[in-house]
């Protein structure tokens, strides 16, 4: 009888523990829905518009929504054209939005829907803002801290929206200017080498990156709308980012209410760092719909809104002594190819088992390595080809050697 | 006997003959019995009495008188006046008959010859002659009261007290009945009714399902007075069925509402082998559950807040155990529950779709008794004792899993670190301190703490107190005074030795006094009336951190305070036999009090951080707001013909409490919120109309009732809520209207070898959420299916009886899957990849449906066994259904992953001994 109960119970428990399993997604609940992503702002620039739809779970890319007509009206009559570039559509020419008159967005897509958003007005006048950056501890981790402030002594902005672009230096591991260059003769099984300049100099390479994170503020509900060393973005001193030079230019958008609530829910949907329970999930209303299907979902918002912005730079030293732990983001093993073994043919034909020196760590190996390009040569020593991963040896296979206009 | 012997003597003894046949008698009787006085008169006269011992014994009456002269009839009649005896002369004979009067002349209406009456007697009180029926079946018939001769009454009230025989409980909802059904009772909570009968001879049944019925013949010539003792059915397991009231559903006022008597669930199959009165209330058509492992309720199409759980007039917050697998009330202390999914009497308010009115049993007031059940995970045990014979008694029930130490011994290491467990314990003591006083007081305490993963400990309880005093005004008023303290309150450890280990807790605490009287101001008014208010205390949360490593950062949302009051009145009138109707309204108020801050948000503008425009701060005990409701009730019921019934009802309802609950919550974390300066009360109103048919003698019932609902300010959340220790939790709320409507059919088959009931529920429920900004907006300002929208619900629970020892049940239930947000899709928006979801609860979860079988086995029906037993042996979802609980889904790396969580997704099969003493 004891048996028995303790089997029941060990049965019953076991549900009870393991009683939440993966599910499959279903993939037939899919919806296309056209998202639209529309800032227009205050500085005198092409403007721009990102028009995308919506993708498979599984699945990691948009699909550019393209041959769309495109074109935002002021109050005045005035129509700003935007043209298809680059999976995006720009203005034709530059504007900027201009106080109290109001905008009107209108995309036609090739499928013949059209869409119109609400009138938007320009949001009240920014403020300058400044930046800084300082040595913080966060979670036990020492790094720098980026941190904004502002002021509108008129009370008026209260709903903020931060975005950043960092960019920073990095410079190239094993960044040597010979080339080695392998000529494999399938007569004589010989590997020819021979070493040339590389016409370019990849040392050094920039990488800007953008924010992904919805950094918000609201000041509407304490006595001043100031907003004081508000924590942008936190960089780990190991993160190789800021191994040399580094700098930032933090964008503060004034958001209206609808705008600011809009990508506040974005954000708490997204985020999952409640341990406690979940959110409440469902569809976010933007302000653009289908002109003659009211009940379409369209996902995004139409925002005009006033921006400031400021940039700063900053050393590795600037904050830490030394060298940077970790000065490149990528792990850079390297492997040696012994060059003076005696000709095998390694590749026979029918084949058989090769298990020759020569074809396992000889220059037939490295020429077949180079054919991947999984290795990339930078010196020569004591009859050793001393190689690395290629983007260890010439970081412009990720990043761009131009130094950015703005850089100092 | 002898101590009254001795004191009988006489002091002086002269008898008197005058003339021939009128002897007078002088002498003194002191502390004499009529037995003295017999032998006096027999002794000095030649006059014989003809009786039975017995009468004599009944009448024990002391005579203390001093005759002088007296006439023989003088002093028989002095001596037979207090008693129920009535005597008749004739010549030298003295006849005493009980109760009935031996008439010397013949009535008018059963005689063709022109009497002169010397005795007046009125046409519709014919003298009743007791031989006139004893040709009939019964061997005997009980005489009430006692004749008087020029009695003019047409009928007379026959009151007393139905006990179970072998407890000495008193036993309520027992039907008593004149055997051609125009009259009857119930017996009241102590057992006690009262019934008026013709005068004359009535045959009176007793009618119960649980125990064995009784027929008496009834001689009534006054009101008197006639008790009950009655044994429970030994085969009482096969009776399956949610109302001790025959013809109930005919007969009274109210739609929807149904009596569960824990005698009568014994045999729904369960899960573990648990009576559960909760998990039988969700068979009944219009009650859902969430689903298993759902501590949660839908009643008509109202929200899982909305029902009121009463346990002896006090408010029990959680009725479950570990998630809804049990509930946390034992059943063997419970005496009844009376579910109203509409209809609510006007006595009880605060919650707008039901009322689940809880009685626990009052304790045997002659001896112990006591029962239990032994089953593999839980066990429970429930004692009864007098505490001062027939004046006061103790009940006191005591129910624990022992699967901690069998967890504890099992290999696997996670099992080892899992836990699970609950225990509760009820204590009842009751005291008559008179007839017209009473006095119980009922303590509880519920426990349950768990842990899912190895690092989180979750940990909940239940205290109830509550003191009750019923006292008897007058012959036509009762007053009940209740004082009760309810407090419910968990918290959850989550310690994985990292920086985010927390101790989380929130805790409500209620204390209410409520008076309510009862007046039975004639056959046409019935009142009921009082007043009730309960103060609430509530803490909302607080989160701290655990453990050295833990970086959480300590959090406290302040303390709300409340006060909610009521006063309420109900009139039942009967128009007529076929008409009566229920006339009530409650008024309530409710006041939201400091100390406290609250924000004020632009007006205009939705409520959210981003639109407080200043932070009020309230002292300690400051009204904040007030909140007031008038909420009618009306119900009436006409009958058709003695079968059928059409019973119709209006009823409004106000809600100042709100649970705020997130719909995938996989935990009970749901927290109480009062209403306050930016929370507005809910409210419902509910029309309902039915049509009650019984068929074949009562066997079968069929009913069919109709519902519609329209909700008010119901809550509801935005999307992107956190609710959790949020201070300004009333940015994430919604309030909105909804509507439900529904129509339920029932099938019940009373009794035979197969018995049980089929019901079917067809019904929606929609929310509608909208507003002038985008924020307020849930699936663009529409009607949307409610998170407990399952529009097709069916259930059957059928019982066949093979021999008087075994009986095999089966239930079967259906329901539809319950709507559920879907993510439908991933977009691109500002750098980063989101997920886009459907309309909320556009989707649906798979159907459920479940089955489950039972097998009773009765101990053997020796009368002399120290308990009596049965065995249930039963499986649980017999199909083996994978049943979804919730489909859920987390966001992990950008990456949306889905979980599904189903409970007892294999048959689990159960044994459990059940014993009583």
């Amino acid at each position: 009888m004891k048996k028995f109960v303790a089997y029941i119970t060990l049965g019953l428990f076991t549900i009870f523990i393991s009683c939440t399993e993966p599910y499959a997604i279903q993939n037939n609940t899919f919806e296309d829905v056209l998202v639209i992503e529309a800032t227009v702002t205050n500085e005198l620039k092409k403007q721009e518009i990102k028009i995308t739809r919506t993708f498979q779970l599984e699945e990691k890319d948009p699909i550019f929504e393209t041959n769309a007509t495109v074109y935002i009206t002021d109050d005045l009559g005035n129509q700003f054209n935007f043209e298809e570039e680059d999976g995006k559509y720009i203005s034709e020419f530059e504007f900027h939005a201009i106080p109290s008159r109001q905008y009107q967005l209108f995309v036609n897509t090739s499928n013949g829907k059209e869409y119109t958003s609400t009138r938007e007005k320009l949001t009240t006048e920014s403020n300058p803002i400044s930046i800084a950056a300082n040595l913080k501890t966060q979670f036990g981790v020492d790094g720098v801290e980026i941190t904004v402030n502002s002021f509108d002594p008129t009370h008026s902005s209260n709903y903020y929206r931060f975005t950043y672009e960092e960019t920073y230096k990095i410079v190239t591991p094993y960044w040597t200017t010979d080339q080695l260059n392998l000529y494999y003769n399938t007569m004589t099984y010989n590997v020819t080498d021979w070493i040339t300049q590389k016409s370019f100099d990849s040392s050094v390479c920039y990488n800007t990156e953008y924010s992904k994170e919805i950094i918000q503020e609201n000041t509407s509900g304490i006595s001043e709308d100031k907003i004081t060393n508000k924590p942008i973005r936190f960089i780990p001193k190991n993160n190789s980012i800021i191994a040399y030079r580094y700098s930032i230019l933090v964008k503060q958008y004034i958001q209206s209410l609808e705008a600011y609530t809009f990508y506040k829910k974005l954000n708490d949907l997204s985020s999952t760092n409640s341990t406690l329970s979940p959110v409440q999930t469902g569809y976010i209303n933007g302000n653009i719909k289908n002109t003659a299907i009211n009940s379409e979902r369209v996902m995004g918002f139409f925002e005009v809104s006033n921006v400031s912005s400021k940039r700063i730079f900053f050393n590795y030293n600037d904050f830490f002594e030394g060298e940077s732990e970790q000065n490149y983001p990528f792990e850079c093993p390297t492997t040696l190819y012994y060059k003076f073994y005696s000709i095998t043919n390694c590749e026979p034909d029918p084949p058989e088992k090769v298990t020759h020196p020569y074809c396992e760590f000889g220059k037939y190996k490295l020429y077949k390595d180079y054919q991947y390009n999984s290795v990339i040569f930078y010196t020569f020593l004591e009859g050793y080809y001393y190689t690395t991963r290629p983007i260890c040896g010439e970081c412009n296979r990720l990043w761009s050697t131009e130094v950015p206009t703005f850089w100092e | 006997m002898k101590k009254i012997l001795i004191l009988f003597f006489f002091v002086l003894s002269q008898v008197v003959f005058s003339q021939v046949e009128k002897p007078t008698f002088t002498v003194e009787f002191k502390d004499s019995k009529i037995s003295d006085v017999i032998k006096y008169i027999e002794s000095e006269t030649k006059y014989k009495f003809f009786y039975n011992d017995e009468w004599i014994t009944e009448n024990n009456i002391i005579i203390s008188k001093n005759y002088a002269g007296a006439s023989l009839d003088e002093i028989i009649k002095d001596t037979f006046r207090e008693t129920n005896l009535n005597f008749f002369i004739d010549s030298n004979k003295i006849i005493l008959t009980k109760n009935s009067i031996i008439y010397d002349k013949i009535p008018e209406t059963i005689t063709t010859t022109t009497t002169v009456k010397t005795e007046t007697i009125s046409n519709n009180n014919d003298p009743v002659f007791y031989q006139q029926y004893q040709n009939k079946k019964s061997s005997s018939i009980v005489l009430i009261g006692k004749e008087s001769k020029n009695s003019s009454q047409s009928s007379y009230v026959l009151s007393g007290i139905i006990k179970n025989e072998k407890t000495g409980e008193p036993i309520s909802n027992i039907v008593v009945r004149t055997s051609d059904k125009l009259k009857n009772a119930v017996t009241d909570d102590n057992g006690k009714y009262s019934i008026s009968v013709p005068a004359g001879l009535n045959e009176i049944e007793i009618v119960s399902l649980n125990y064995l019925g009784e027929f008496k013949k009834v001689m009534m010539y006054n009101h008197g007075n006639l008790n009950f003792s009655v044994t429970e059915k030994i085969n009482q397991l096969d009776e399956i069925v949610l109302t001790g009231k025959e013809k109930q559903n005919i007969n009274s006022v109210t739609s929807g509402v149904t009596t569960i008597t824990s005698e009568e669930i014994k045999n729904v199959p369960m899960v573990l082998g648990e009576r559960d009165i909760l998990k039988v209330a969700t068979i009944i058509p219009g009650i859902k559950s969430v689903g298993e492992g759902s501590s949660g309720f839908n009643v008509r199409g109202g929200k899982e807040d909305q029902n009121l759980f009463l346990l002896d007039d006090a408010v029990l917050y959680n009725p479950a155990h570990f998630f809804g697998f049990f509930s946390s009330i034992n059943a063997y202390t419970i005496k009844s529950a009376d579910i109203y999914k509409g209809s609510i009497p006007s006595q009880f308010g605060g919650r707008l779709s039901s009322v689940f009115d809880i009685s626990t049993k009052n304790g045997n007031l002659e001896k112990l008794t006591g029962e239990g059940g032994i089953g593999p995970v839980t066990s429970n045990i429930t004692v009864s004792t007098p505490v001062v014979k027939n004046k006061s008694s103790l009940l006191v029930g005591g129910r624990a899993t022992y699967s901690g130490w069998i967890l504890r011994s099992l290999k696997d290491s996670q099992l080892q670190n899992s836990k699970a467990s609950f225990y509760d314990g009820i204590a009842k003591y009751n005291h008559i301190i008179d007839d017209k006083n009473e006095l119980e007081t009922t303590l509880y305490y519920s426990d349950d703490e768990f842990s899912i993963s190895s690092d989180s400990i979750y940990h909940y309880n239940n205290t109830l107190a509550t003191v009750k005093w019923k006292h008897k005004v007058n012959d036509k008023t009762n007053f009940t005074a209740n004082l009760s303290n309810s407090q419910y309150k968990f918290d959850i450890d989550y310690n994985n030795g990292l920086s985010n280990s927390f101790k989380y807790g929130y805790k409500i605490n209620d204390s209410q006094l409520q008076l309510k009287f009862n007046t039975n101001l004639s056959e046409t008014h019935k009142f009921n009336y009082g007043i009730s208010t309960k103060h609430y205390k509530l803490d909302p949360g607080e989160i701290r951190p655990l453990g050295d490593q833990s970086l959480i950062i300590a959090k406290r949302v302040d303390r709300e305070k409340a006060l909610e009051s009521g006063i309420f009145i109900n009139d039942q009138i009967k128009v007529n036999d076929r008409f009566t109707v229920n006339v009530g309204a409650r008024y309530s108020y409710f006041v939201s009090l400091g100390e406290s801050s609250q924000n004020v948000y632009e007006n205009g503008l939705p409520i959210s951080e981003a639109t407080i425009v200043e932070t009020k701060t309230y002292k300690n005990n400051e009204t904040i707001k007030t909140y007031g409701g008038f909420e009618p009730r009306i119900s009436a019921r006409f009958k058709l013909t003695e079968d059928m019934s059409i019973k119709g009802g209006y009823d409004k309802t106000y809600q100042y409490l709100h649970l705020l609950s997130s719909n995938t919550t996989q935990s009970p974390l749901d927290t109480w919120k009062t209403s306050d300066l930016n929370v507005k009360p809910q409210s419902a109103s509910q029309y309902s109309l039915g049509f009650y048919k019984n068929f074949k003698d009562n066997i079968y019932e069929v009913s069919v009732e109709g519902y519609y609902k329209k909700l008010n300010n119901i809550l509801d959340y935005k999307v992107g809520a956190e609710l959790v220790l949020n201070t300004n939790v009333e940015t994430e709320l919604l309030q909105g209207k909804g509507k439900a409507y529904g129509v339920e059919f029932l099938l019940k088959k009373q009794s035979g070898r197969l018995n049980g009931w089929i019901g079917y529920t067809y019904s929606r429920t929609f929310i509608k959420l909208d507003g002038q900004f985008n924020e307020q907006k849930v699936n663009n300002g529409e009607y949307f299916a409610a998170n407990y929208d399952k529009p097709h619900d069916f259930s059957a629970i059928l019982n066949y009886r093979f021999t008087k020892r075994y009986s095999f049940s089966a239930n079967f239930i259906y329901q539809t899957g319950r709507p559920i947000t879907y993510p439908v899709g991933t977009y691109q928006y500002g750098n980063a990849n989101y997920t886009l979801y459907s309309d909320r609860n556009k989707f649906r979860i798979p159907d459920y449906y479940r089955m489950d079988i039972g097998l009773n086995i009765e101990g053997n029906h020796k009368l002399k066994k120290l308990a009596h037993s049965f065995w249930n042996i039963s499986i649980y979802n017999v199909l083996g259904r994978n049943n979804p609980y919730s489909v859920f889904f987390v966001t992990d790396e950008g990456k949306i992953k889905a979980y599904k969580t189903s409970i007892f997704a294999i048959p689990i099969p159960t044994i459990t001994y059940n014993f009583k003493f």
